[in-house]
């Protein structure tokens, strides 16, 4: 698979068929026994992830990559501040001046609707919803070019989803971030990407443009899938 | 778009032998039949209406054109800024830059994205060509204004708009950026007689402007006054 800057692709396929395995590899967290993953730089560098040294795969991916986990406490570190999880990120990449990052957390907190007067707060006196946005600008905070997003939306009520989805769509458009979302959720798939690849017992039965696949299927398992929602 | 597409002696859309077929796994793997060798040809400044009975394949034809349905045979060549693109084999890149810089297309009902007001969807083709925010509003405005929408809807979602009403903000989405090929699939189904007139109006404005324009247009009156020739899509015996 190809992914280009900008692009956003969706991932779908029921529990089980390898969608978050698939995206652990794509973030360099679990190698593959065969075959081989490439990603260029913003210096047009091209790495071979899993023949990195660890050091230079860490710095990738705390400066170049974000990787938000559908369940925001498995992204937030739930014993310190709000501010202190949207910092770190720039605190790791060696920015030293302390109101600097001050600054750019509350920026980036506002840029996700988050309150920034709670910005001492604990994430744990945060709803489901908050933390997910925080989970999103604690990554986003080192304008990342490549976004692998792990059913973002799925653990939150239907409104809360809504809000976060319009969050998601913005962002994915005005910084060009090139995206893999895994989602279960073919609304979602039909909102953010542009591109749709369709797993099932951990192959690829599908790809297309997004609305190529949910309205012309051609595989039975995307049959099935697209036939199972009501007005899919 | 750049005036060499309108003024060049080559068809702006030319199919050869299209074919689709629906298979559906659902219902023991039914193969359906649908287009079978169509060919048509169409230059700038053309109009074009699909006719035939319900269920022949027309919307079907139009969906394979923007490359929404897949072909299974066949070419559809269009002519876009960048050459000519076969949009039945184009890879999704390359369909996605088609679509986005060559083509206008107005489906029977907006699938508009939840909570973003009317402005907003007419515009963004604006923005993504790169207009000024500003100027791609005031145009959105003018056409919306064109189109008889009232002003008042247009800082609201379309979702809970009538249906003429959501049919005038798909139009307007999809004739706000001239293009190479203007696809339109009954742009005027929930319209009343006025609304009808001013879009018969605006396509053959679009027209006069360069566009090659195909479309399904039951409405007699519609097509009388848009269309310079028809392709009958006739439904196909099973074999």
């Amino acid at each position: 698979m190809t992914l280009w800057p900008g692009e956003v692709l969706a991932v779908v396929g029921e529990s089980g068929s390898g969608k978050t395995t698939l995206l652990r590899v794509l973030a360099g967290r679990l190698a593959p026994q065969i075959g081989t993953l490439h990603y260029r730089d913003a210096t047009h560098q091209e790495h071979d992830v899993f023949a990195l040294p660890d050091a230079a795969r860490r710095r990738l991916e705390r400066t170049e990559w974000a990787y938000v986990h559908q369940n925001p406490r498995d992204g937030l570190r739930m014993a310190v501040s709000a501010g202190a999880n949207a910092g770190e990120r720039l605190m790791a990449n060696g920015v030293r001046h302390w109101g600097a990052i001050r600054a750019s957390t509350r920026q980036w907190m506002d840029r996700v609707e988050l309150e920034t007067t709670r910005i001492d707060e604990s994430p744990a006196t945060f709803s489901g919803g908050m933390q997910q946005r925080l989970q999103i600008a604690r990554n986003l905070i080192s304008g990342p070019r490549l976004a692998l997003l792990d059913e973002p939306t799925s653990a939150l009520d239907v409104s809360v989803q809504a809000r976060l989805l319009d969050l998601l769509r913005g962002l994915t458009r005005s910084l060009g971030l090139a995206t893999v979302i895994v989602t279960h959720d073919l609304a979602v798939a039909r909102l953010l990407a542009q591109r749709m690849m369709v797993m099932k017992d951990g192959k690829v039965v599908e790809t297309g443009l997004t609305d190529q696949v949910l309205d012309d299927p051609q595989h039975p398992y995307t049959q099935l899938l697209v036939a199972s929602v009501p007005q899919g | 778009m750049s005036d060499a597409i309108f003024h060049s002696k080559v068809p702006i859309l030319e199919v050869l032998g299209l074919g689709k077929s629906y298979q559906l796994h659902l219902q023991g793997g039914l193969v359906i039949e649908v287009l079978r060798d169509i060919s048509l040809r169409l230059n700038a400044g053309q109009c074009m209406a699909i006719t035939g009975p319900s269920g022949a394949g027309k919307s079907t034809l139009l969906r394979c054109l923007v490359g929404n349905a897949r072909a299974d045979s066949g070419h559809i060549w269009l002519t876009t800024g960048n050459g000519r693109v076969d949009i039945a084999h184009a890879n999704e890149r390359t369909l996605l830059r088609a679509r986005r810089e060559a083509i206008g297309w107005v489906s029977q009902f907006l699938r508009a994205i939840p909570r973003i007001a009317t402005i907003d969807i007419v515009t963004e083709p604006l923005l993504a060509e790169g207009v000024h925010a500003e100027e791609a509003r005031h145009r959105a405005e003018v056409l919306l204004a064109r189109l008889n929408l009232p002003p008042r809807l247009w800082n609201l979602p379309p979702a809970t708009f009538s249906g003429g009403e959501q049919q005038r903000v798909n139009l307007a989405r999809g004739l706000i950026c001239p293009r190479p090929l203007l696809l339109l699939d009954e742009p005027t189904a929930s319209l009343d007689l006025e609304n009808r007139d001013r879009v018969i109006t605006l396509i053959q404005a679009a027209k006069v402007a360069g566009s090659a324009v195909i479309g399904i247009f039951h409405d007699p009156v519609v097509r009388d006054a848009v269309a310079d020739h028809c392709l009958e899509v006739l439904p196909l015996v099973s074999l």
